[in-house]
């Protein structure tokens, strides 16, 4: 297993994927917290802009899905599997390295970048007045957030194999449709992946639910378990073809 | 040794390869032909565990590709597509292979060498040639230093040079002992690279053997006598097909030797008996099914016993 690891990992330095996504994920949080900096001055307003480095989470989905659905497009897959025939063990190397490896760098890089941003656009720069153990949960909330997107859009892409259909279905999901059932149905909300990871952050401390970040972590490995058994199903039994 | 017991593999309706059975030797270059469209290269993918077979084995010295050790060194292959990221430099493509087959990152260097790639191999892959990528594809093949190799289509996009440097070394490899299996276009290349042909159309196998049972045994003879209808109808019996030919000649598939003698033994006057070596293009188009020659079920031979009867039986 530590070969097909040591493989997987060497993929990604060596197609410097890694550093387009990472890229992708500090112009995202800066994005949201430049056009959103008016809010620096109060308390909340610099609790919004650590948050933002969540927002990020989608390209960590979209790293899952593009480290599945660029090998079958490039015939990587079938070069990985003459090298290590089994399917479970390609797999699982899959999930550790492009989702829960690749996650997490981006999940630092997201939550490094919401750091020094809100530092930056914070009045004079002032030492950041939120408490400690907010700034671990939102900070780690986001670590953990990414990994566990990596890892579910592995699951994903291997199921959507055209690449630019898995992409495009990501952006849309996670960016328009998730706010859009959300309105019409707000019971839904934390039953879905985005929402899940906004509460595991703390996103919605108004609600004073102690356990809301709990039950948003279980929402979302029960979705990254969901995926990942359903992808090595299907990863198991389809042909290989490209 | 590369068997295919009895594999086949259906796509919904189509049957892509239907109870194909072949074997490819230890020391042998077995080369693989067939029109596009017949089964070659989901063949190749049933042999290496890509594709799953609907029935049948396909096994390396008796273990299935899923159950060899350590596969790299067991088995190189070269697939349709390089299998590497456009990005990726040639040297890393050759790294993640070594180290995802537990191979000294020294072979990498080595394999460079061995396909002439040395001075590229910081070149990333999508600044390479087709032949380049071909050459690649194969040092890939050569890491683990494997006892069978499986190339489909190996030759694509290599110029003159290339084919002649490819034939060269697969003349060696074999020579060392490998069993190779070589699926590919290049007619008039690999005839003189093969030591074995399998043959296949639609899925199904039309000829296998070794070169020299194909293509000798398939030689043909211009005829012309004094009367072809009867010729004909003497080297009906002796098994042997004929047709017409171009003018007054009439075409035989089989040995001069055994077409003078039929007519020798029917008294007809021969004034042309011309052996014609088929090319393995001609073979190969004949036997999937584009030739105009004929097709004889049976090939007789002058050592056969049916040439031993009476003077002027004649079979």
């Amino acid at each position: 297993m530590s070969r097909i690891l040591a493989s997987e990992l060497l993929k990604i330095r060596a197609a410097r994927q890694l550093n387009g996504l990472l890229i992708a994920v500090v112009l995202l949080v800066a994005a949201f917290a430049f056009a959103n900096h008016g809010i620096a001055s109060s308390a909340q307003g610099r609790r919004s802009l650590l948050l933002f480095g969540e927002r990020g989470d989608a390209i960590a989905f979209i790293g899952g899905v593009i480290g599945v659905s660029a090998e079958y497009r490039d015939g990587i897959l079938s070069r990985t599997l003459l090298t290590t025939p089994s399917r479970t063990r390609v797999f699982a190397a899959k999930i550790l390295v492009h989702g829960a490896v690749l996650g997490l760098i981006l999940g630092v890089g997201a939550a490094l970048s919401a750091l020094a941003l809100t530092i930056l656009l914070v009045p004079g720069h002032q030492v950041l007045v939120l408490p400690a153990q907010e700034v671990a949960q939102i900070l780690g909330g986001t670590v953990g957030d990414f990994m566990l997107f990596g890892a579910m859009g592995v699951g994903f892409g291997t199921f959507v194999r055209n690449q630019t259909v898995a992409v495009a279905i990501a952006i849309v999901w996670f960016y328009l449709a998730e706010y859009l059932l959300t309105v019409a149905a707000p019971s839904l909300g934390i039953y879905l992946p985005g929402v899940a990871a906004n509460a595991v952050v703390g996103v919605q401390p108004q609600l004073e639910d102690g356990n809301l970040a709990v039950r948003a972590g279980i929402v979302l490995i029960v979705y990254t378990a969901g995926l990942t058994i359903a992808g090595l199903s299907f990863f198991r039994n389809r042909d290989i073809l490209t | 040794m590369i068997r295919c017991s009895g594999i086949s593999k259906r796509f919904g309706r189509v049957c892509a390869v239907d109870e194909l059975s072949f074997t490819a030797e230890q020391g042998a270059v077995t080369v693989f032909l067939g029109p596009n469209g017949a089964g070659k290269t989901t063949t190749i993918r049933m042999l290496l565990g890509l594709t799953r077979p609907g029935s049948g084995a396909a096994t390396f010295n008796g273990v299935k590709y899923s159950a060899l050790l350590n596969p790299a060194r067991e088995v190189g292959a070269v697939l349709e597509t390089l299998g590497a990221a456009p990005a990726q430099r040639v040297d890393d493509y050759l790294k993640i292979i070594a180290v995802g087959a537990g191979l000294s990152s020294n072979r990498v260097a080595e394999v460079l060498n061995q396909v002439e790639l040395e001075e590229t191999s910081r070149h990333r892959v999508r600044t390479l040639s087709l032949g380049m990528r071909q050459r690649l594809a194969l040092a890939g093949a050569l890491l683990g230093d494997p006892a069978a190799l499986i190339l489909d289509e190996p030759a694509n996009g290599l110029d003159p040079q290339g084919i002649r440097w490819l034939r060269r070394l697969l003349r060696e490899l074999a020579d060392e002992g490998r069993a190779i299996l070589v699926s590919s276009h290049q007619l008039a290349e690999m005839e003189q690279l093969a030591d074995a042909f399998v043959i296949v159309r639609q899925g199904r196998l039309v000829a296998a053997g070794s070169a020299v049972e194909l293509l000798v045994v398939h030689d043909w003879v211009q005829v012309r006598s004094a009367d072809n209808i009867r010729l004909q109808q003497a080297l009906g019996r002796a098994g042997l097909d004929s047709k017409r030919g171009e003018g007054d000649a009439i075409i035989v598939r089989g040995d001069p030797r055994i077409v003078g003698l039929v007519a020798a033994r029917s008294q007809i006057a021969v004034y042309e008996l011309t052996p014609r070596h088929e090319s393995l293009e001609e073979f190969f188009l004949g036997v999937t099914g584009a030739a105009e020659l004929p097709r004889g079920p049976a090939f007789l031979r002058p050592e056969d016993p049916i040439w031993q009867g009476e003077e002027g039986e004649i079979p």
